[in-house]
């Protein structure tokens, strides 16, 4: 793990927070593995249905991380042709430290994917592209102040990550910060990259990104569990917003969960999570 | 930025950058790798498609001269790519050519200081783009302790975009080229990483190659991932937008109606036909690395290449095959013995799309292995002796 990986993997998901200068955000998993395990099936497609993800101790710039995977099982719908396989990822340290780990369901079918010609949706006003700019121009972010457990309160909003209209250049970014180049050569030989999506590992970077956002520099998100219902296909445009929905404290931390929704443009709901993320607390101080 | 203002090469817009002649020019978020680490070097060669041992296998590389994985010489361009293109927004950028030169050899885990100045600016005149302007300037790659790896002089033209040009139709129209048939020798380089030619045994006239590249969208997409991400064009999602309020450096994206990165054209035969490039078209950088892995195919472990001066002259398509060609111009011992070499690339039309010079530094019988830095790593020496 080297500044230089994650500069990339920031990079990769349009994150300029300072922050990552000097340490990796929790979705740097994403850099290492990509989490999916869908062996076997070549003629099914792999879609990245849902994650959990869990963070245990920090990740440390110089440290070299391997992962350990295992299918955990695979699970046939009534149609044969449909059927979802679990896997689970461990990020270990070359002292065997388990960092984080993934349970990710890959749904696996044969459904042709989506054809990205004819998409009105993906046509904008000037008025609407405006307002995508100034969107994503005023996102806040919380930074070095402390965010304390006892100033936030449950339904407080978190403010709003957008990303689009999604570009090539951006999907090259994510590529460019994570696994190198897709593997795509019926795509590949028809002269464009047209049917390029955003993958579900991406969709869960920038839902952790809404959240490092408002956690700031000193909250740590210890456990996210997210639904994916879709892939923003390129010219479509995914906003990730939330909210607190509850708040707690035990011995080891003062909590609070955290529920996000995206939608794309057409308000269709592509992602849904829940996180429980931990806040510094007053009485500590 | 007023729309009108927009794109326009005049009197005005290029006064405003000569204003930055001689002027240190800030590199920020311009240095894709800082260090040059294994997986990054590993994830370069990936990104050139350059094979070479020495910059992948710890254990062959430890048996040779240099006991541990060597970068390729073009590893620079990922931690400064030589683009140098201050002002003129809106007015598009295309590479047009690299002067390298490498005073020694680049090891694992060396670490980079980067200064840049914009050195010259000349105003062009063309049948395909008008007036036009080409930009120079100067990278210089230092080591942590101050010591000179590399100095390199990277050229770029500006042109005016398609709809601000004032051409006549016919003009713009490519002539229509027989379609290529691949055969199976063609999908893969040729090349095949040889033992060190001995100085003496070279000869003026000698030929290496034809070497040949074919450019897939795949390969595209690996440079990218390799050599640079998004970088060049401000990166991705919020980072673009804040880049583009700052450069006012895009192409409006005709299917969603957004600003989007002019490098679209790399990706899609439309676009590249768009932009007035015939197809989806290569990344220069990535051409001159393709005639850097050749040199180094060539040259072997133990051979140095001093320097390489390229011009990218014509774009290179998807489907379409570039054949590089080097041929000895000239042999002699300054310090060093030295071959030069005259650099050719053909595609299958017999279109020279790539030309250059490059010279190399070879172990001699006489004079034993090449000693480094070259010329003690003074660029005055290099001056006086290699003209």
């Amino acid at each position: 793990m080297t500044y230089d990986a994650i500069k990339h993997f920031v990079w990769g998901i349009g994150d300029n927070n300072p922050l990552w200068a000097t340490s990796a955000p929790p979705s740097f998993v994403y850099a290492i593995d990509e989490t999916t395990i869908a062996p076997g099936y070549k003629d099914h497609q792999r879609h990245y249905e849902s994650v959990i993800l869990e963070w245990f101790q920090p990740f440390t710039i110089g440290e070299k991380i391997h992962t350990e995977q295992s299918c955990e099982k695979e699970v046939f719908e009534d149609d044969k042709s449909i059927f979802h396989q679990t896997g689970k990822t461990r990020f270990i340290t070359e002292t065997g430290k388990v960092l984080a780990e993934s349970t990710v369901v890959c749904r696996r079918d044969m459904m042709p994917l989506p054809e990205p010609e004819n998409r009105p949706e993906i046509r904008y006003s000037e008025e609407e592209l405006t307002a995508i700019e100034r969107k994503i121009l005023v996102e806040q972010r919380r930074g070095p102040k402390p965010r304390f457990w006892e100033d936030t309160k449950n339904g407080e909003e978190l403010g709003n990550v957008t990303k689009g209209p999604l570009s090539i250049m951006d999907i090259v970014a994510w590529c460019s910060g994570t696994q190198g180049a897709p593997n795509n050569s019926k795509d590949f030989s028809t002269g464009g990259l047209l049917t390029q999506a955003a993958t579900g590992p991406q969709l869960t970077s920038w839902l952790i990104h809404l959240i490092t956002n408002w956690l700031g520099d000193h909250g740590t998100l210890v456990r996210l569990e997210a639904n994916l219902g879709g892939s923003p296909l390129l010219g479509s445009t995914t906003t990730i917003s939330g909210a607190v929905t509850n708040l707690g404290k035990n011995e080891d931390a003062s909590w609070c969960e955290l529920s996000i929704q995206g939608h794309l443009q057409n308000f269709e709901r592509i992602i849904d999570g829940t996180a429980i993320v931990h806040l510094p607390s007053k009485e500590n101080q | 930025m007023t729309p009108e203002r927009w794109g326009v090469i005049d009197e005005t817009s290029i006064n405003e950058a000569r204003e930055l002649l001689g002027v240190p020019l800030r590199r920020d978020r311009m240095q894709w790798n800082a260090v040059a680490t294994q997986d990054a070097i590993r994830q370069f060669a990936d990104g050139v498609g350059d094979p070479n041992p020495l910059w992948r296998d710890s254990e062959y590389a430890a048996q040779t001269r240099w006991g541990s994985i060597l970068a390729p010489p073009s590893f620079l361009y990922s931690v400064d790519a030589t683009i140098v293109a201050p002002k003129l927004p809106g007015v598009q950028w295309i590479y047009a050519g690299t002067r390298w030169r490498w005073y020694d050899v680049i090891r694992a885990n060396d670490e980079f200081d980067v200064s840049v100045v914009f050195t010259k600016m000349e105003e062009k005149t063309g049948r395909r783009f008008g007036i036009w302007v080409l930009q120079t300037g100067e990278i210089t790659y230092r080591l942590k302790d101050g010591s000179l790896l590399c100095m390199a002089e990277g050229r770029v033209a500006r042109t005016p975009r398609r709809e601000k040009r004032k051409l006549k139709k016919k003009s713009l129209k490519r002539e229509k080229l027989p379609k290529v048939t691949y055969t199976p020798e063609l999908k893969n380089k040729t090349t095949e990483t040889g033992a060190t030619p001995i100085w003496e045994s070279v000869n003026i006239g000698d030929v290496i190659g034809p070497i040949s590249q074919i450019l897939t969208l795949n390969r595209i997409f690996q440079w990218y991932t390799g050599a640079q991400g998004a970088l060049h064009y401000g990166g991705a999602h919020g980072d673009a937008v804040r880049y583009r309020n700052r450069h006012d450096d895009y192409e409006i994206n005709k299917e969603t109606g957004a600003k989007d990165s002019a490098a679209r054209g790399h990706f899609s035969s439309k676009e590249g036909k768009d932009v007035g490039m015939g197809g989806a078209y290569d990344v220069g950088l990535h051409r001159i690395a393709w005639v850097i892995e050749m040199l180094t195919d060539w040259m072997g472990v133990e051979g140095h290449l001093a320097e390489v001066d390229i011009d990218v002259l014509k774009p290179n398509i998807v489907g379409h095959i570039t054949y590089f060609t080097a041929e000895v111009t000239k042999k002699w011992f300054e310090e060093h013995p030295f071959v030069a070499l005259r650099i050719q690339g053909k595609n299958q039309f017999s279109e020279i799309t790539t030309e250059g010079t490059a010279i190399v530094a070879l172990p001699a019988e006489e004079y034993g292995p090449v000693a480094l830095p070259l010329f003690g790593g003074n660029p005055k020496r290099w001056v006086e002796n290699i003209k």
